[in-house]
Parts: C-alpha cells; structure tokens; sequence
C-alpha cells in the first residue's frame, strides 16, 4: 500500500453512537418524485437501437451493442452460485428511464435540476465542487484534515448527471467524464479499451450489459500522471421496475496511480429490480489503480420482499510489469449478490489483491468472491475475506486462484473467515485453487465460527447491549478489510456494518 | 582459517548491494565479534558464509582452510566444520530431533569418511549434551524446534553446535530474544567448546553478550563494510556512545 | 422387464433407478465435480498388456489375503467366525436382509453430488462382497482385489453391516489391470466402528473408481486412509452422512505419483446431520513428473448440527515443474454453533527448512528425503492402529527414498 490509511479506533464508539441513534435501518429507501422519460417495456432489438440513439451514438458503438445483444439471445442465465434467484422476466422490465429534463444534456453542474442535486445532496453527495464526498451514509460529516478532495460522477438511473472537478482533472490530463461523453468525445480510447478485459459474450450478465448499458464513467490516467484527487462515481436506482445497467471503463496508463471510490443506493421498493453492471480495469506498466467499493443498494425488506438484484462483473487487467490493482468491497446491500472482481495478473512482477466485507441480513442472498488468474512470472495475490450471515441469510464466499504452468515463483494467499449470527442463515466458502507450477506457492485458510461468546461476554460484563457488542466485535472481524478502504469510506463503512446487522440478534 | 577478501554480495532479488567491500581474516583458536545497526549486512555476511541462496556474490574470495569456500556445497561446508547457529531457528514439523541429529551427525561423518556413529553411542552423547544444556527429554523428543520458546530452539542450536563440533562457529544474533538465564546458559555452551583449534564469529546487536563470550577482536560493520577493528573495549565504546559516530565513518569511506 | 437371476426386490429397484437415473447428470468437465479431473478414467485407456500379478505392499504384513476378489469370482482364503456372500447371490435372493440397504445409500448420495458411475454399478454389478458384522473382528480383514485384462469394466459392488459396538479393520489392496469401478455401501449402527484403508499400488495400471458411501449411527465412527503410490488414475467418492450425536470420522489420504501423466482424484462429502460431531480430512500429495493431484472436500452442515467440529487440510508438494495441484476445499454450513475450517497449500520443498537441514551437514538427497516423509505425516498419524501405522510408514520410508535416489 502506498498511501496509509488508518482506521482510528475513537470510530468503534462513533459506530455504537450510529447504532443507537438510527432508527429504521435502510436510510436511502426514500424515491425522488420526477418527471421520467421511460424507453418502452421490454428488451429487443429496437430498445438496443434507442438507447444507441438516445446517447447519439455513432454507428460502430451500435454495432457492438447489436452484436452483444444477438448473443445474449442464445446465452442461458447461470445457476452454479449457491443463490436461489426467483425467474427474472427480462420483458417485463424497462431498460432505460432518465429524467425528463435531462433531454438535453446539462452544461454544467449549474444547469442540473435542482431535484436531483436535492436528491444527491440527501444522501450525502453534494454535486458542488466546494463539498466534498460525505458518502452513502447519512449523517456523517468526515473532519478532513487534508482538506482532500473527491471528484464526483453522478449516475441516476439510465444517466449521468454531472461530474465535478472536471476541469480541474483535465488540467492534470486527466479524463474523467460519464461513458457516453467519452464515446463522443474519445472514441478512439473506447474502442481501443472496451470490452478487451470483459468480452462481450463473457457472461450472461455481462453480454446484458454490452448491448443495453445507458451510461457509467470513464477515466483515462495519461502515462506518469498521479491522479490528483479521488474519483468517485455515485450510483442510484430511482424508476421504478426499471433495470440500470452501467459501464465503468477505467485505464491507467504507464506510471499512472488513481483511486477510486463507488457507491450506490436505491428507494425501497416491493419490486425487485435488476442492476448488472460491468467494470473493466485496464492497468499498464508500473501502474496502479485502487477501486473501492460500497454496495448499499436497497436490501429488501426483512421478509424479502423487494431489493436490487445485483449481479455485477468486475474484472481488472494488469496487463503491464510491475502493474497493481486493489479491489476493495463493503457489500451490506441489495436482495441478491453474484459478483466477483478480479485479477488478470498477465504482466510479469504485477500484483492483485481483494479485500471484501460481504454483509447478509434477513432474505439477503450473496454469492461472492473474486478470482485470481496468474499468468506473468513473480506475480502476486492477496485475497481477504470477510463474510458475515445473519438472519435468514446466505452468504457464500466463492473464488478461484489459478497460477499458470508459466508463471514462475508467483505466489498466492487466501484468508477467508465467515461468522454467523443466529441459526437460521448459512455461511458457503467455495474456493477453487489450482496450481499448475511447482515453483509457484499457493495458501489458503478458512474458517466459519459464530461471535466468540466469550468476546460478547467482555463486553456486556462491561455495560454493552448485546446488539452494540456484536457490532463491535464484527468491526474487529472485519478491520483488515476497513483498513484497505480510503479514510471517508472506512468511517462510513464501519457505521454501515453496524446499521447492516441491526435486527440480528435476540 | 578463513579469509575474506574484498567481497562483495548483492540480493538475488533486488539487485541491492549489501556487502559492500569486506575483508577480514580469522585464524584458529580466535574469537571475533561483529557488531552493527540494524541493516549494516552483519546477517548477510552469517548467510554467505553458510551458503544460503538468495545472493549474488558480485566479486572477492572467501577462503576456509585453503579451499573456496563460496564454491563449497551448503552441507560439503558443515562437514567441513562450519557451523552457524541461526538466528531464528526454522521449526520443521513431522521430523523428530533425534532423527535429525542422528542424521546431520552421520551424513557430516560420511561426507568425511569416518564411520557412522551407532544408536547406542549417539545417544549416549547427546543426553549428556543436552543435560549440560538443561535440554529436557520431552525437548528431544519433539520435531526440530516445533513448540520451543526462543530460548530453547538457541539452547537447540547450541547442542547441535556441541554434537557436530565444528572447527568454525558463526553465532548469529544469538543473544536476540533471550533473557539473562538463558544467555548464560548459552554462554556456558559455547565457552566450553572453544578450544585453540576453534574459531568463533560472534555477530550481535548488543554488546552484552561479549561480557560472557570474549572476543579477541572487536570489528565494527557499517553499510556493508567494516568501519573499525579493536579489542573487547571498542564493544564497551559503542555500548556507551551508539552507533553513531561509526555511522559517519562509513560515509567516508564512500 | 426382468432381469435373470435376480430377485423381485431388486428388479423393481433397478426399474426405478434406471429412470430416475435420467436426471442424473453425466460425466462432464462442465461438471463442478468433474472440472480439470481425467475424462478418460472413465473408458479403459490401459495399453499395458502386462499380465504380471503384482501385489502391493509385498514386503508388509498387510498384503496378505483373506478374502480375493478375482475377475467375477469371490474367494475365501482363511476361515472367519462370520459368513461372507456374493452380491449376486444376495441380489437373486427374495429374503435377504439386504434389500434394506442396497442401494439405498448411493440414492441418498446422489442428492448434493451426481454421482452417475456409481449409478452404473448399481444397475450391473458383477461381483463383490456381503456381510453382517455382529461380533469384532480380531485382526483386520484384508480384501485383495484382482482383476486381468480378460475383464473389460468390472463393476464391484460391496455391502458391509457393522451391529451395534461391533468393530472391524479392513485393508483393501490389490492389483487392477482393466477399468475398475466400486461401489461400497457401508452401515455403521450405534457405537459401530469401521478402520477401512484402501490401499492403491503402482499396479494398478488401469483406471480406478472407487465409491463409498456411508450411514452413521449415534457414537459410531469411520476411519478411511487412503494410499495412491503411482498410481495411474485413481478417484475415490467419499460420502459419509452422520446420522446421530457424538460420531467422529477422520478421512486421511496420502498421494505420491512420480511417473508421468499419472492422475489422483479425490472427493469427500461430510454431511454432518446431527450434532456434536467431529469431521477431519487430512490430504497429503507429493507431486513429480507431469502428474495431477486433484481433492475436493466438501463439508455440510446442517441447521440442526449444532456443535459440529470440522477441519480439513489439503496440501501438496510439487516437485517438478509440471506437477499439478487442484482443490476445492468447501464449507456448505447451515448451524451457527460451530467451529469448520479448511487449510490448503501447494508449494516446492520449503526452501528455508532445506537450508537448515544443509547447513547441519545433511545430504541433499537425505534431506529432500526427510521432508518429504515429514511431509506425509500428518496423514499416517490419522491410523489408529499402531503396527498398521508403523508398518505402512516403514514401506513408505523406503518407497519415498528410492524416490530421491534414484
């Protein structure tokens, strides 16, 4: 790591503070009441030519979606993950919805509806470039004694809103703008890089994604540059029945350093609604990008009604020597969770490493993990993983670690603990690990326990409620995780932790 | 008895110089201490000399009775009487100690020709070993330094420095991590086994275990070479002053 | 339709298997349970036309047989106070206590895993043992299993009872020279013990599938220790089901191939029912010259299966640079009670215990040696029975250190 992030350990009594004053445990669950222009029900060819059109697409961008789409048609939905997903009626649902008067497309951030900066600034995102990132849980103003700065895109449904610093980035040569400005305004980047780390027909969800994706962020580090402040793009689900399938392209040029952060949040709803969203990490020589995550979409409600289907592919190509990439993930939300960010580690010496937090509660189902693919000689791996079941939950770590006959001396290593609270939900570790090089070293440790009563035990002798001590000692289980994250988002996901498993114990 | 001359070592994987020009000359009977901060390469010397891999030996000689020792096989090397008594002894689970000792005694034995020692007589002697050493049976019976405190696994080395009498003894940072008892009793090991045909090489931190093991030089490693050669009382100046002031020296000489 | 020969009882479970059997999901890489394994295990690919009857384990105690299963013929080699039959007499047989158990278990272990050559067995079987166990065994029974290359897929199918406090020793060993699949259905009531070690030598040069599944009662336990010396391809199935409180099992396997293209694959599945009970797996595979060691271990725990203690460790040393290590230790938990974990490595000798023992003057080849049979340890010290233990592990001393001076 080459920035230290410290987790400070007052935040253990700021999150029993949350605890206590939270109320109703999903705070995003309210709607934004707008004007929304709606594609027509329904998934077929004309959709994938409007939504081309509405993004005034040229006509190899077309191609591409129509090529994705053709070979969606023959691909089956897959049903190797430990999750029971109910039938998902692709022609029921909308595949583009975007505030009415985002027709056409604001200048600046100024010219943006006062009603979804009203939105974002509820949640904790000001879209104004005076602020910076508060983050997806409410309430929490972070004192930054760095003043650091966070620069945001602001994904609403089928859209980009905004994004700030825009110009202060590009002054650094930085790129950093929604997907479908980047189609226009940098074909030549996209074409080169998009869907070279995720191929169109690479999956199910995936493929979906090629030929419907609305919109997402894009960001180019232009060789040598050190991004000069956090990119962020924030992600909501507002219309209803309507699926949001978004487009994250990221590349790092040689030298190239850039962090980024990602949350989402969507209205509770009793529908369920479907997010498949792709990310494509390029990393080039001696680069580096850092990408974390926290997931908050609506859960659904505690009898599993309603709640995001989140089926998301993650994957980051280190295609350069000496080239690393860092996934970190808090995953408290959404009804169902298929998602695996991984690491294509091609270029010799390259580096990968995943840190998760994975949080079910209630109906909430994950089956998630990442996967760890060496290919260069000296490459490395980390995983991490941390899965908490609670509830009526199932919570299955899944992930594969595979060393190539020819990647010499690379090495790997797995921890993955899984904690469940209370009888009823279930705790799933499925790793694949197959090594195909004696010089390689490979290691992988698991367990699966409940809370140490005699950890519960301390703390309640000493005055805590049984539901605080089980907040506190699941932050402890999870520290290495939130020691990874960036200093806004590990407060924030500290508190998230603890909001997430409200209702478990007793 | 062994002479390095000008060496020069680098690590395999990081092309970084770390002895940068050392020469020293022991002859037998002799004890020397190596004393240095932290980095100054005091434990890459102990390693190039047991033959460990991981380096690159960029130029100069090392000479163990007449022979080049840097072309010596790790194991053709302890049979030849070099012995090392590591730093932080490996635990190696499912091979008993016995077994081990037994082994490492007869292969050396071999290696040189002489004939193997029988299970009787090899038992004979490492009980009386160990019982100078307060090495308990339950210890012996243990795989090699699997569930030993710091102190027993040096105790461990220390006997297995007493079974396999070497001629050439590196202690490397023997003294780490053990308390005032147990540097005795080590003390107490090494003392007894040293003779006029036994050289030692003492490489420590501290000067505190020169009061039990007294050297008969004194040399001073700084960023891979050595700064200053004296008697036991230069041990004595760095306790009081630091390392500090031999820091500089090594600068100079750049 | 009826089969001749055999019994009503077993005519109509045939009848049913054969159709529920069409669910059962084929031999297939796509397969979770068959990715990166060795199709060709399951079509005959022996060219070695050897006829030489190697027996394992010469040299121990524990070659030789009292029981021979040879080609389709079952022979009784010492006198036993307990009888033992024929499956195909058992299965012609309207009255025999049997047809309780047959087949019962491989349908219940179809549940979580296909296990579609297993299915196969039960619809041919050709040959193999029976027996109801109501008193102890006073010293192992040893099985040795022969089949010639006259045989093309011999499909061995076994039954073992073990009563109440009953406890028994079996050593499988033997030689194979065609496609070998076992199936052996094995009940354990309360209190019941099982040691069961198959035993799989370099002659078995043709592929080998063995299957076992077994039922647990309150307090019983099943010790299995499996053997793979160069073997050419082997899978073994495991599938235990603890059925009642306080039962303990310990699944151990040691896998040392060095000849090239040679293949081990192993499976377990635990499924803990009830609780209090206690699960080890411990797998130990040293890998050399383009072979493939394969484990998959599952644990499965039940919402009622509190205070379920579950461990497995799977590792392997790689000794060569084409050597292959997969595995898939997985945990499937349900009871929050409980204390389950997994450990895997694959690594080359470690480098640093290497040097140690160098630098005390031990040859190379003696040291390598020494490791590798610290290595396998772990496993061997899962054998209960002390000259069993000591009689293996002598073979295996000498085996492994021709292994490092040839």
């Amino acid at each position: 790591m080459t920035d230290n992030y410290e987790v400070r350990d007052v935040i253990d009594k700021e999150t029993l503070s949350t605890v206590k004053s939270v109320g109703d445990s999903y705070k995003y669950g309210f709607s934004t009441d707008i004007e929304t222009e709606y594609a027509p029900l329904g998934l077929n060819e004309d959709i994938v030519r409007l939504i081309s059109k509405k993004n005034n697409e040229p006509n190899w961008m077309l191609d591409w979606r129509l090529k994705a789409f053709n070979r969606w048609k023959k691909l089956k939905q897959p049903d190797w993950a430990l999750l029971k997903i109910p039938e998902i009626d692709f022609q029921n649902q909308y595949y583009y919805a975007r505030p009415a008067n985002m027709k056409e497309k604001p200048k600046s951030l100024d010219e943006v509806e006062p009603k979804l900066l009203e939105t974002y600034s509820k949640l904790g995102i000001p879209l104004t470039e005076q602020k910076k990132l508060a983050g997806v849980v409410e309430g929490v103003s972070i004192a930054d004694p760095e003043n650091r700065k966070v620069a945001v895109d602001a994904v609403f449904d089928s859209v980009s809103v905004g994004t700030t610093f825009k110009d202060e980035l590009k002054s650094a040569g930085v790129l950093f703008c929604s997907i479908s400005e980047a189609i226009q305004e940098y074909p030549d980047l996209v074409k080169k890089y998009l869907g070279s780390v995720v191929p169109i027909s690479d999956n199910f969800f995936a493929c979906l994604n090629a030929a419907v994706f609305s919109d997402g962020s894009f960001v180019y580090i232009p060789e040598g540059v050190r991004c000069p402040m956090e990119l962020s793009t924030y992600f909501r689900i507002n219309a209803e029945n309507t699926g949001q399938f978004e487009r994250t392209l990221i590349i790092a040029d040689n030298n190239a350093y850039v962090s980024y952060l990602e949350g989402c949040t969507a209205p509770q709803r009793d529908e369920s609604q479907l997010h498949a969203a792709v990310v494509e990490l390029v990393i080039l020589e001696k680069a580096e990008i850092k990408y974390s995550t926290v997931q908050n979409w609506f859960p659904g409600d505690e009898n599993g009604i309603g709640g995001i289907y989140n089926f998301v592919t993650k994957r980051a190509d280190c295609r350069g020597k000496n080239s690393k990439v860092m996934w970190t993930q808090v995953e408290t939300g959404s009804a169902i969770t298929w998602k695996y960010p991984s690491c294509v580690l091609k270029g010799d010496n390259s580096s990968g490493e995943f840190y998760s937090i994975a949080i079910t509660n209630n109906m909430q189902q994950a089956d998630t993990g990442t996967k760890m693919i060496h290919l260069g000689k000296n490459t490395k791996s980390r995983i991490v993983s941390k899965g908490i079941s609670a509830g009526k939950a199932q919570n299955t770590y899944r992930g594969l670690v595979q060393i190539g006959g020819r990647s010499q001396h690379s090495r790997n290593f797995t921890q993955c603990d899984s904690l469940l609270i209370g009888n009823k939900c279930g705790a799933h570790t499925v790793p694949y690990i197959e090594v195909n090089n004696s010089s390689a070293r490979a290691e992988h440790e698991a367990t699966t326990s409940k809370v140490d009563e005699d950890q519960l035990f301390y703390c309640m002798q000493r005055g805590i409620g049984e539901e605080d001590a089980v907040a506190l000692i699941v932050n402890g289980f999870c520290k290495e995780v939130l020691q990874a994250l960036p200093m806004e988002f590990a407060m924030e996901a500290q508190k998230l932790v603890a909001i997430s498993l409200e209702g478990s114990v007793g | 008895m062994l002479k390095i001359d000008d060496l020069r070592v680098s690590l395999e994987e990081e092309e970084k110089q770390i002895i940068k020009g050392l020469s020293l000359s022991i002859n037998p009977g002799e004890v020397h201490a190596i004393m240095g901060p932290n980095g100054s390469g005091k434990s890459t010397l102990s390693s190039v000399l047991a033959g460990k891999d991981g380096y690159i030996v960029d130029s100069g000689t090392v000479k163990y009775d007449g022979s080049d020792l840097l072309e010596t096989e790790v194991e053709k090397r302890a049979a030849l009487g070099v012995f090392m008594a590591f730093q932080y002894p490996i635990e190696i689970p499912g091979v008993g100690n016995m077994n081990f000792l037994r082994t490492a005694l007869n292969s050396q034995r071999k290696t040189r020709g002489q004939e193997e020692l029988n299970a009787a007589d090899f038992l004979k002697l490492v009980r009386s070993i160990a019982k100078d050493l307060e090495i308990s049976d339950e210890m012996m019976k243990r795989p090699v330094n699997v569930g030993a405190s710091g102190g027993e696994k040096k105790r461990n080395e220390i006997l297995q420095m007493c079974l396999l009498e070497p001629k050439f003894v590196i202690l490397d940072e023997t003294d780490s991590g053990l308390d005032v008892d147990a540097m005795k009793l080590v003390s107490k090991g090494v003392n007894s086994f040293s003779s006029s045909s036994r050289s030692f090489l003492v490489i420590t931190h501290y000067q505190r275990l020169l009061n039990y093991i007294v050297p008969d030089f004194v040399h001073i490693m700084v960023d891979g070479r050595i700064v200053k050669t004296g008697d036991k009382s230069l041990a004595l100046h760095v306790e009081e002053t630091g390392y500090k002031n031999f820091l500089q020296l090594g600068k100079e000489k750049h | 339709m009826n089969y001749v020969n055999t019994s009503d009882w077993y005519n109509s479970l045939r009848r049913e298997f054969e159709i529920s059997g069409l669910g059962i999901e084929k031999v297939s890489r796509r397969s979770e349970y068959w990715r990166k394994s060795n199709l060709d295990i399951v079509s005959d690919f022996s060219q070695d036309n050897s006829q030489i009857d190697l027996t394992n384990l010469k040299g121990t105690s524990l070659h030789e047989p009292d029981l021979i299963v040879h080609g389709d013929i079952l022979e009784s080699v010492t006198e036993r106070n307990y009888q033992v039959l024929n499956i195909m007499d058992v299965i012609a047989d309207e009255k025999s206590f049997a047809k309780d158990f047959f087949g019962r278990l491989e349908k219940k272990s179809q549940n979580i895993v296909p296990r579609p050559l297993a299915r196969d067995n039960t619809l041919n079987p050709k040959v193999g043992y029976v027996f109801s166990l109501s008193d102890s065994f006073n010293k192992p029974l040893v099985i040795h299993n022969k089949t010639d290359t006259s045989v093309s897929g011999s499909f061995q199918r076994n039954l073992i009872v073990i009563k109440e406090d009953v406890e028994a020793t079996i050593i499988e060993t033997g030689n194979n020279l065609s496609v070998f699949n076992e199936v052996t259905e094995i009940y354990l009531e309360k209190n019941a013990k099982l040691n069961y070690l198959d035993l799989t030598g370099e002659n078995n040069v043709s592929p080998k599938i063995a299957h076992k599944f077994c039922d647990m009662a309150e307090n019983s336990s099943f010790n299995h220790f499996g053997l793979r010396l160069n073997t050419k391809a082997t899978r073994s199935e495991i599938e235990l089901h603890l059925n009642g409180k306080g039962i303990s099992t310990s699944i151990a396997n040691v896998c040392i191939l060095n000849k090239k293209h040679h293949y081990s694959d192993e499976n377990v599945l635990i499924n803990h029912n009830a609780p209090e009970c206690k699960s080890r797996q411990v797998f130990k595979s040293i890998i050399e010259n383009d072979s493939t060691s394969i484990v998959r271990g599952k644990i499965y725990v039940a919402s009622e299966a509190q205070k379920t203690d579950g461990y497995q460790s799977s590792r392997s040393l790689l000794l060569s640079e084409n050597s292959k290590f997969f595995c898939k230790p997985e945990l499937e938990i349900y009871a929050d009670d409980v204390i389950c974990s997994h450990g895997s490595t694959s690594s080359s000798l470690d480098r640093e215990s290497l040097f140690y023992l160098l630098s005390r003057g031990v040859h190379k080849n003696k040291a390598k040696e020494m490791l590798a049979v610290a290595f396998i340890s772990e496993a061997l010290e899962e054998i209960e029975d002390e000259s069993i233990k000591s009689a293996l592990s002598n073979y295996l001393d000498v085996w492994i250190s021709s292994f490092f001076h040839e």
